[in-house]
């Protein structure tokens, strides 16, 4: 078994961790570096927070707002995200999440069962919104939602960061997000997928040697019969198909955030696009990610 | 002066009659009680969480050509599950645990 050195911490409204190999003696530092990128970019992209730059940028929506790179970066990234999936994934969503009752920090949400708030209509007003470097206009009514994919780019950058403070190899995690940078062990780094209907129990696992996976999952974050965090763009309600769960492989996790959404909504036919790993409600798990016999034996 | 009539004697019959009026009287004095007592009201039974336990079974089912990318699968340790993928029947049971999990955001 791979011995490792790990740190964790709350931010983004999920468990992030950090893990490296274990007796570097640049683990300590990279965890603090780690942390203060996840808490600075929460109160960038948080919609929770009034005095997020994301809520500064909704409250404007209808004229020409200054946003900082960092945002810019994402938010191009977003629409380029949209464009690639024919929309299935939109950042404009924000109105249909909240409709759904999804309308403050999850903690909060827990706190008590509740239904949708009020009907809502398809997204879809992603090409309407404008980017212009460090200029951003939204529509009118129209507001912005980046949660998952800011949080695989805080990703990407914060294991690129752990690598900058020395570390032969980082691992981070956050809520199920996680990207290797550096280089890893030869045998690659142990991922346990969830069964997202048996908490604590394994689907299955992954060997990942670089890279980033994401797993996004209608069974988690989910308030309510049918009320859960993914909207479909469609028709502006939480998805309803045939999987429980996506877990996607790709270069970057802001990729492979979008790219789990994605499959969630495609199904069976994302593997025709892509490396991954879907639960489906009939039991089944489909992946086209080779077996590796070695490994399990 | 009034002259009492004679009290009349009860036959072995009356009594006998009477001594199995009492008795049953006696042993269902109990249960009467048990009946008038105040019980809890139905309504908390209805309310009960009606509890649907569903037994999963995963079957993996790995696609024919299965595309090359740095990312391998190992194996399902679900009960009773089976699956199609080349040794996953020798898969180790437990195994260690995971460096890290991925599970839905």
């Amino acid at each position: 078994m791979l011995a490792v050195e790990r740190s964790g911490f709350r931010s983004m409204g999920t468990e992030v961790s950090l893990v490296g190999p274990d007796g570097s003696d640049r683990f300590g530092t990279a965890s603090t570096v780690v942390r203060a990128l996840f808490d600075r970019e929460d109160r960038r992209f948080s919609r929770f927070r009034t005095d997020s730059e994301l809520s500064r940028v909704n409250a404007s929506a209808g004229s020409w707002t200054r946003v900082s790179s960092g945002f810019a970066a994402v938010t191009a990234l977003a629409l380029l995200a949209w464009r690639a999936t024919d929309g299935r994934f939109d950042p404009t969503v924000l109105d249909a999440v909240i409709a759904a009752g999804y309308d403050r920090d999850f903690d909060d949400l827990l706190a008590g069962a509740r239904a949708a708030l009020r009907p809502t209509s398809p997204c879809g007003r992603a090409g309407d919104v404008a980017l212009d470097r460090d200029r951003i206009l939204l529509p009118g009514g129209v507001g912005l939602d980046l949660g998952g994919i800011a949080k695989g780019w805080t990703v990407d950058v914060a294991a690129e960061a752990a690598v900058a403070c020395g570390l032969p190899w980082a691992l981070v995690n956050a809520g199920g997000d996680l990207r290797i940078a550096g280089i890893p062990p030869i045998e690659g780094i142990d991922v346990g997928v969830e069964d997202p209907e048996r908490p604590g129990a394994e689907a299955g696992r992954l060997v990942l040697d670089r890279g980033s996976l994401a797993t996004t999952s209608i069974t988690r974050r989910a308030w309510g019969e049918g009320q859960h965090h993914l909207i479909d763009p469609a028709t502006g309600l939480p998805a309803v198909g045939e999987v429980l769960q996506a877990t996607v492989w790709a270069p970057t996790c802001a990729e492979a955030e979008v790219r789990a959404k994605d499959a969630l909504l495609l199904g069976e036919a994302y593997l025709d696009r892509g490396n991954g790993l879907l639960v489906l409600r009939d039991g089944r798990i489909l992946t086209n990610l080779s077996a590796n016999a070695e490994v399990a034996a | 002066m009034t002259e009492r009539a004679p009290r009349r004697r009860a036959s072995k019959r009356e009594l006998r009659t009477w001594a199995w009026i009492a008795g049953s009287l006696a042993f269902f004095a109990p249960w009467a009680a048990l009946g008038a007592s105040p019980k809890p009201p139905d309504a908390a039974a209805d309310e009960r969480p009606v509890l649907i336990v569903r037994t999963i079974t995963r079957r993996v089912v790995i696609q024919d050509r299965p595309t090359q990318a740095p990312v391998r699968y190992v194996y399902a340790p679900s009960d009773g599950s089976t699956s199609s993928a080349p040794g996953a029947d020798t898969a180790p049971a437990p195994a260690p645990p995971p460096a890290t999990s991925t599970g839905g955001s």
